[in-house]
């Protein structure tokens, strides 16, 4: 597949703006240099994506757990895959709980928001079975529907009174240095792309990569403008007394001549699409990296699908094979339920958390809890990413000489899309 | 008398040999070879002038014409004079080349050669039984004639419009009891190989009974009885089926029935009008825009009425709001089953003037429409706007070019409206994405049936990159 | 061929999704709670909070236990089709300890759930705003999900109730007039500044930048007039501008440019172009180590009108408009300066370029010090159909 879907990889998070407590986390420390922890985050990132992406050309088609399958013992190695699929976990279980909360908050004023986080659980858990290629297609296709009501706040920004745009000055010129909480909470803007680790196996990797460098000056910008306008609009200290800043922002605009007038429920149905897609993305990956960890088949069937995929790569694009690659293992169709349950353990597992833990946990705790964990979880981040990046550079180190010139020779040179 | 011979008759021409060997994917192909005995004159003239290949394809040329004019005069006249009799025929083309006869063989020509003279001849089968205007995809500017009931003449129609040597006919049986013939048609240099090795399999396994349309097909080849969106598409447009083969799928031509099936078929194909192809720039894109509008406006208008108005009455401006419940206040059902019985109606309505004969249609949607819906207002069973809503939703569900598509968006605006119901916009927002990923799942033969039809030459663009 | 095996779609979406799609209408069924028909709803479509009518005579006890607010509702009763003149609507009015008892007092008064997504426009009345801290007259409006956040704030004369029962004769929506008049879709009349609900709950926490919202008074029993702005420091409402001075104080807040100045006995009316004016100050630090807000104002207007014996001269009458914008201008920003009010946002300009706490509670010391100089430019660009 073409590399444009890792548009929608790295969207996936830089517009989750409105939903979550990145926003909240990152205006708290509005007085302590978070201007620069912005900055600084994407001097970082810059540097781990193209990294990491300019590692992820040597192992062409592969997750990240058949790179490790080859380079890393087993005993190291699941760990390792278990530690990912925490995080990952974590990830979308964090922005499904904030999406029901906003959602029973403001949209649906009045509603449980238990019933609407079964809905989304259960939207996300039929979705995130998909084939990974899947995926990608809906992605796309999920972002294009949702792009123009989010360009919605951009416009009404201009026609919004009252914006004040010096509050900026004010902010960057106290200074500061960010601490590590900070740097790490604004590197979540860009962590989207970490989801390559997975859908590497269906995308192709080799692009020129000054277009990285661009699409992550995009964000950047973007970002500055999405951290600034709550901040400008909402007052400097005031913004720092609510919830969900970006909420109240895009309440705070208004459209004059539009024939909905308030930006507020489109921008707001639009975070929601957003939050819903990261989620899908977060337990699609947990679900994948799950399934490579079975012992005694996972072992071969990973094998075995990397290595069709590189023999269609040859002929065909990746997508034309008959559903034999990332997704549920094909079953015949006569099949009892034992068997059904085992051979999709993984997805079993993965909804009995979705739906029995995750929103017991939701209705028992105070929403605060989940911002405390959400602080604590965002902390990882960073050290989550160069942890990708030395294993990567590991694998590669390992897999380099005659296996390397191998992988060159057996390379394609082109690869036709007759779609 | 008439030596038909075999197609791997040894010796052959080798020019003949070299157009047929071109055109061997082509069954309808024949190839004939005529042998006179021995003549009294033979010492002068050869053994070579006793004998007459002619090579034509059967579904495009005329085959009584060939009899008349070269068969017959073949055997009846003087065989010194029967070389001149060909050169003095009307509308023929000397040989020139390998390729030049066969692109006139396309064209419904008959390649003759006798002895060292290799013509062309204009031999081309005129039909005109059966061809009526297409009328289930009409499009404004663009051929008018739909496919008929007969297979030899629809793939004659094919083949005059689409001229391309590696055009492959395969002429096969389907059902048990009916053994209808049915004709796949592709392009072989541009198809994808997967595509028509699932179809194969499909119809090597045997367990259709009878055929009579191309829908019936589609539901056989489905395989899962509980589909709703179409992942064939059905057409009844010559132009459509070469649009489609030339992107590199199969087209199946069944007998006895004016529609053709092309697999595998893309969500995206169903939104694209033939009159795109035959349009301006920004005609085309408009009206590309207009019909995602209309799509989106088909899915959502009921679920947002329901969502906007018993959910989030803030969306809307104070006036419309107020004037809503206004005119919702002598209303007695909820605004779920005001619209849902507002949109039964109307599929009875769309289902009746299917139905019924077209001269009575009229009049059934007539006083649907009209009458009916004056009366219920006034009756004060629905509210205005939701007659506003309804009649919006039904006239842009009509904009999609293709019809199975029709109503496979027809039927997916319920469960939207149930789950708009239920939870409101969040509702709404779910079902939407629930939509698209669920199309994103679906396949048609093999090939993703949900992608957007993004730059082209795109991959190997980048892969130079690397 | 050859020939692999392909497997259709079908099979792999059909072993599971189908506990899925049955799960999914099973919430369906379980939602429902927030779902309320639009006729089951009591749109306010306005709210106006007064002082509680004190108890006469009680004992010492029962004076603790006195309600504080009195909050008035203005519900609307929605009609089909929308006429001229037929404004309906119906006030709805409770006391409580704090707004939201009130709120809550009024709701088994009415058979519609109260619905708040169209709340257009706050009242508080002037003499609440002179008592009650704003801060807490605003917390539950700001606490609200269902509040817009772009809902007007004003203040009402004589009280809340008496603005809210007005029903103008050109209105044809509950509020409509009222809100069309402050958001300034309608009238550009010079003394109507629109202040937002999350613009007031900002500048009540903004250093350097105060609340001022707009007056709104009751003129017989139908009309109303806006024509002074209250002036609000962090806490209470502290000054009142007569009409001339809100008609310069908006211009200079750049929320107007549509001023008129002039002298009838001077014999002209000067009318600022709304195009082509503008204010704007900057701090200049004076060689003595003094702050100066320094204005810069551009009028070029027009001339609307001359009455009696006409000046000729346009230099002259120039001279004269840059006089009297000079001078209301000193003496406006000399009030504000005075009551230690910011309304204008001195202090957030002085924080742009020292944006340190201590810098901040420096400047606030010397605040009532502040020199102020003007700076005007005034061209007369046209006379209407006139030539002189």
């Amino acid at each position: 597949m073409q590399p444009r879907f890792i548009i929608y990889l790295f969207a996936v998070n830089a517009l989750m703006n409105g939903i979550g407590f990145v926003p909240r986390i990152l205006l708290t420390g509005r007085h302590d240099g978070a201007y620069a922890a912005l900055l600084g985050a994407f001097l970082l990132n810059l540097f781990i994506i193209l990294f990491i992406f300019w590692l992820l050309r040597r192992f062409p088609q592969k997750d990240l757990s058949s790179i490790l399958a080859e380079t890393i013992p087993p005993l190291l190695r699941v760990p390792l895959m278990i530690y990912f699929v925490l995080q990952w976990l974590i990830a979308g279980s964090l922005s499904v709980i904030m999406v029901a909360e906003i959602s029973a908050k403001y949209l649906n004023v009045g509603a449980s928001g238990l019933t609407i986080l079964y809905l989304f659980i259960i939207l996300v858990l039929a979705a995130a079975r998909l084939r990974s290629d899947r995926v990608l297609f809906a992605l796309e296709l999920s972002f294009i529907m949702t792009l123009p009501l989010l360009f919605l706040i951009v416009i009404a920004t201009f026609t919004t009174q009252g914006i004040l745009w010096k509050s900026i000055v004010i902010l960057l010129g106290e200074g500061g240095l960010p601490d590590w909480e900070q740097l790490s909470a604004a590197s979540y803007v860009y962590i989207g792309y970490i989801n390559i680790l997975l859908f590497n196996k269906v995308i192709q990797s080799t692009f020129r990569l000054w277009k990285l460098i661009i699409g992550i000056l995009v964000i950047f910008i973007l970002y500055l403008f999405l951290f600034s306008l709550p901040i400008a609009l909402l007052g400097t200290e005031a913004v720092a007394h609510y919830h969900y800043p970006w909420v109240i922002t895009a309440d705070s605009l208004r459209i004059e001549h539009a024939p909905i007038e308030r930006a507020f429920y489109p921008a707001l149905i639009g975070y929601l699409n957003i939050a819903l897609l990261n989620t899908i993305v977060h337990w699609h990956v947990t679900l994948e990296f799950l399934k490579s960890l079975r012992p005694a088949s996972g072992q071969t069937r990973s094998t075995q699908t990397t290595g069709a995929k590189e023999k269609s790569g040859q002929s065909t694009d990746a997508k034309q094979k008959p559903a034999q690659g990332g997704g549920m293992p094909l079953l015949p169709k006569k099949e009892n339920l034992w068997q059904n349950l085992m051979m999709r353990l993984e997805f079993w597992v993965l909804a009995a958390y979705g739906l029995t833990l995750l929103p017991f946990v939701y209705n028992r705790l105070p929403i605060d809890l989940f911002y405390e964990l959400n602080r604590w979880w965002l902390r990882f981040l960073l050290p989550n990413e160069l942890l990708a990046l030395l294993l990567l550079v590991w694998s590669a180190w390992r897999t380099s000489g005659s296996a390397q010139q191998k992988q060159k020779r057996s390379r394609p040179k082109r690869r036709t899309r007759t779609a | 008398m008439q030596a038909k011979e075999d197609a791997r008759h040894p010796s052959g021409d080798p020019r003949l040999l070299a157009c047929k060997d071109r055109l061997k994917s082509a069954e309808d192909l024949v190839y004939q070879v005529f042998e006179r005995g021995f003549s009294e004159n033979e010492a002068e003239n050869g053994p070579a002038l006793t004998r007459v290949e002619v090579l034509y394809l059967k579904t495009i040329a005329d085959e009584n014409k060939v009899m008349r004019l070269f068969v017959r005069p073949f055997y009846e006249a003087d065989p010194k004079t029967y070389k001149a009799y060909l050169e003095a025929l009307p509308i023929q083309t000397p040989y020139q080349d390998e390729k030049q006869a066969v692109d006139q063989l396309l064209n419904g020509s008959a390649l003759v050669i006798y002895g060292e003279l290799a013509r062309l001849y204009d031999v081309r089968l005129a039909l005109d039984i059966g061809i009526q205007p297409a009328e289930v995809e009409s499009v404004i500017q663009g051929p008018q004639n739909a496919l008929s009931e007969n297979l030899l003449v629809n793939i004659n129609l094919l083949r005059f419009r689409y001229r391309v040597s590696d055009l492959v006919v395969k002429l096969t049986e389907l059902g048990s009891q009916s053994h209808t013939n049915v004709a796949i048609v592709y392009q072989k240099s541009t198809l994808r190989e997967n595509v028509l090795t699932a179809l194969q399999q499909k119809l090597d396994d045997g367990s259709l009974e009878a055929l009579f349309a191309a829908g019936q097909l589609e539901r056989y080849f489905n395989g899962n009885k509980w589909t709703l969106f179409p992942t064939f598409m059905i057409t009844d447009r010559p132009d459509r089926i070469i649009y489609e083969l030339n992107r590199g799928k199969v087209a199946l031509i069944i007998d006895g029935s004016q529609f053709a099936l092309i697999a595998p078929a893309y969500f995206f194909d169903f939104y694209s009008a033939m009159d795109d192809l035959y349009h301006p720039t920004w005609v085309r894109v408009f009206f590309l825009t207009m019909r995602f509008t209309a799509l989106i406006v088909t899915l959502i208008t009921p679920a947002l009425y329901v969502a906007l108005t018993s959910f989030n009455p803030g969306v809307f401006r104070a006036q419309l709001t107020l004037s809503i419940a206004g005119s919702r206040a002598a209303v007695p059902f909820s605004a779920f089953f005001e619209v849902l019985f507002m949109m039964i109606v109307v599929e009875l309505i769309l289902e009746a003037s299917i139905r019924l004969p077209k001269s009575i249609s009229a009049a059934a949607t007539t006083v649907g429409g009209l009458i009916l819906g004056q009366a219920t207002t006034a009756a004060g069973l629905v509210s205005d706007i939701m007659l506003i809503v309804v009649a919006t939703v039904a006239i842009s569900s009509f904009v999609v070019p293709i019809n199975s598509m029709l109503y496979a968006v027809r039927i997916m605006r319920y469960p939207i409206l149930f789950a708009s119901a239920g939870f409101g916009l969040v509702g709404l927002g779910v079902a939407l994405v629930g939509l698209i990923f669920y199309l994103a799942s679906l396949d048609s033969f093999g090939e993703p049936y949900f992608y957007l039809p993004f730059s082209k030459g795109n991959v190997s663009k980048t892969q130079g990159g690397a | 061929m050859q020939k692999r095996q392909i497997v259709l779609p079908s099979a792999f979406i059909r072993s599971n999704f189908m506990p899925l799609l049955l799960a999914f209408f099973l919430s369906l069924i379980t939602a429902g709670c927030a779902y309320k028909d639009i006729d089951k709803r009591a749109f306010v479509m306005s709210i106006g909070v007064d002082p509680a009518p004190e108890k006469e005579s009680e004992a010492e006890d029962d004076r603790r236990d006195q309600d504080v607010y009195e909050v008035t509702l203005k519900v609307a009763i929605p009609t089909s089709d929308i006429k001229s003149g037929e404004n309906l609507f119906v006030l709805f009015s409770a006391t409580g300890k704090t707004i939201a008892e009130a709120i809550q007092k009024v709701m088994p008064m009415i058979e519609g759930n109260l619905d708040f997504s169209h709340t257009k426009i706050i009242f508080f009345s002037k003499s609440l705003a002179e008592d009650v801290k704003l801060r807490d007259l605003i917390d539950w409006f700001i606490r609200m999900e269902t509040i817009q956040d772009i809902a007007l704030v004003a203040l009402a004369e004589p009280t809340a109730k008496d603005v809210l029962s007005l029903s103008p004769p050109t209105e044809r929506l509950p509020a409509n007039s009222l809100f069309t008049a402050l958001d300034g879709s309608g009238t550009t009349a010079p003394t109507i500044a629109h202040s937002p609900l999350i613009d007031v709950y900002r500048r009540l926490y903004e250093p350097g930048l105060d609340p001022s919202l707009p007056i709104v008074q009751t003129v017989g029993k139908k009309n109303y007039k806006i024509t002074r702005a209250a002036l609000f420091d962090k806490e209470r409402l502290k000054l009142i501008l007569d009409p001339e001075e809100t008609e310069w104080f908006n211009f200079l807040a750049g929320s107007t440019s549509n001023v008129t100045l002039g002298d009838v006995p001077k014999g002209y009316f000067f009318h600022v172009d709304p195009n082509r004016a503008s204010s704007r100050f900057t701090l200049r630090q004076t060689p003595q180590g003094k702050l100066t807000i320094v204005w810069h104002l551009v009028l070029n207007g027009s001339i609307d009108e001359r009455q009696g014996k006409p000046v000729s001269d346009k230099e002259k009458i120039s001279a004269e408009v840059r006089r009297l914008a000079e001078q209301k201008t000193r003496d406006l920003t000399e009030k504000l300066l005075q009551h230690r009010l910011d309304p204008l946002g001195f202090g957030f300009e002085y924080r742009t370029r020292k944006p340190h706490k201590k810098d901040f509670a420096a400047f606030q010391k010397m605040y009532p010090q502040l020199q102020v100089s003007v700076e005007t430019r005034t061209v007369i660009y046209e006379t209407g159909n006139l030539i002189r």
